[in-house]
């Protein structure tokens, strides 16, 4: 049994050292198909309209980058948790899932300069008076698991009662349904469910931290970023991006800074 | 950007049943084939081959079927080796499946009285014919029951494959659920549609093993 063990943990160690197979930007232009991976789960960033066809912000930036590419674009669907693996093991060569950037993360992978500005914030219904983290006392207030709003939160209120929840939409129920008082989230999750919930008046009550949205790739693919990046440069100048943010979101791109 | 729960949806949602059924109809032929295989190393002659099939089932029986499907498909990827989606989700499921069925087979067969060999011994069968003749026929008929309810639990766990982003019934709700918002209405539903699939078997299951019982 214990030579099995130490078996497998040879092979997988093996394994994890092989060299993940390159796919700069020569090889995409070459095979003439980018392979985007996009969590559909997402909105509205990525989700799936009436027909089940792919949609939403990050789904028409990446057919912009195919094009100007001039490459066709094969949209995988990932999952949040599952961004970088689905990288680092070759199943796709991009991510464009509004994936926030944090040291760690950019250990395993290059991110390209920020295509969305959004930011993360503790919202509340209007009644409730906080206006910061050092009046939250014994509130309740929800945050998904794990998430830069829960990492920020927890370093601002140390002492904040925070419920975390396993994913967003969890954690928009708890609010929604009033088993907590404040909640922790992207500005456009709250946007979209003060809409969807009119007869809840959802207001921010201070603001976390910027939390723009990133494209993602694999350590080494210089040129891919290099290029990823000149197009994010000209899609700015150009008001194309700021047409993307009016579509999307509903708001202004705003102050959106450069890496 | 959001929209409300209505058929169109549950539509999408039903869309999501192909690939549950299509799964479990994959990862059982591929569950069964293994399982034989194993239950006829574990009730071999030979020992090592008995040793083989019992580290199998005891290794597979202690690790999480999760871990079979990220090692299956992101740790193939590592070799090199792209797995798809479907291919990775019925490879791991029918290592995990091919596990219980040995047993709950070796259990049936094991059940056979000891009187049947013997007696197939002295009418000269070897044991090929012994287990094709004699045993296997016998065994099936107790095999049968518990078989169809491992099956139950293989349709309820290829909702797991929706972690490496397979588009089955659980994944689907997930979309839909991003979509429109209707948390409760959505997974209402999924476990409905999960409840049609099931019970039709569970409840085949039962008459079964009372059908069974009764010829005893």
């Amino acid at each position: 049994m214990r030579k099995l063990i130490f078996c497998l943990a040879t092979v997988l160690l093996a394994g994890m050292s092989v060299v993940p197979a390159k796919a700069d930007l020569k090889d995409i232009i070459d095979k003439g198909v980018i392979r985007i991976g996009t969590q559909m789960d997402n909105p509205p960033f990525g989700y799936l309209d009436e027909n089940g066809k792919p949609t939403g912000f990050d789904v028409e930036l990446g057919e912009m980058i195919g094009k100007a590419l001039g490459v066709k674009v094969q949209v995988e669907q990932i999952i949040g948790a599952n961004r970088i693996p689905f990288l680092l093991t070759n199943k796709i060569d991009l991510v464009i899932s509004g994936m926030g950037a944090t040291p760690e993360r950019a250990v395993q992978v290059m991110f390209t300069s920020p295509y969305a500005a959004l930011y993360l914030g503790v919202y509340g219904h209007k009644a409730r008076a906080v206006s910061g983290p050092d009046q939250l006392s014994t509130l309740r207030i929800s945050a998904t698991k794990g998430t830069t709003q829960d990492l920020t939160l927890t370093a601002m209120a140390p002492k904040a009662n925070i419920v975390r929840f396993e994913d967003d939409t969890t954690s928009n129920t708890a609010f929604l349904s009033g088993q907590v008082d404040l909640w922790a989230t992207l500005n456009t999750i709250a946007a979209a469910i003060a809409k969807k919930n009119p007869d809840q008046p959802i207001e921010l009550k201070f603001k976390l931290r910027d939390s723009p949205a990133h494209m993602a790739m694999r350590q080494g693919d210089f040129a891919l970023l290099h290029s990823l990046d000149t197009y994010i440069f000209l899609i700015r100048t150009n008001g194309e991006l700021q047409r993307l943010h009016c579509k999307w979101l509903g708001e202004d791109m705003g102050n959106l800074s450069a890496m | 950007m959001f929209r409300s729960f209505g058929p169109t949806e549950f539509l999408l949602l039903a869309q999501g049943l192909r690939w549950t059924v299509g799964l479990t109809a994959l990862a059982f032929a591929g569950s069964g084939l293994l399982g034989l295989a194993i239950l006829l190393c574990r009730t071999a002659e030979a020992r090592a081959l008995r040793w083989a099939a019992e580290i199998w089932i005891q290794v597979i029986q202690g690790t999480p079927l999760l871990g079979h499907l990220f090692v299956v498909f992101f740790g193939l990827a590592l070799f090199g080796l792209d797995v798809p989606r479907w291919l990775a989700a019925t490879v791991a499921l029918s290592i995990y499946g091919s596990a219980f069925l040995a047993e709950i087979w070796r259990g049936a067969v094991q059940a056979i009285p000891k009187g049947q060999r013997e007696a197939s011994r002295a009418l000269g069968m070897r044991s090929y014919h012994e287990l094709r003749l004699v045993i296997l026929p016998q065994a099936l008929m107790i095999a049968i029951p518990p078989t169809v309810g491992f099956l139950v639990q293989l349709i309820k766990n290829t909702s797991l494959a929706s972690v490496i982003g397979l588009v089955e019934l659980s994944r689907e709700a997930q979309l839909v659920n991003g979509a429109t918002f209707a948390p409760f209405l959505v997974y209402l539903c999924t476990s409905g549609l999960y409840f049609v699939l099931c019970f039709p078997l569970t409840w085949l299951s039962r008459g079964l093993e009372k059908r069974f019982s009764r010829s005893r």
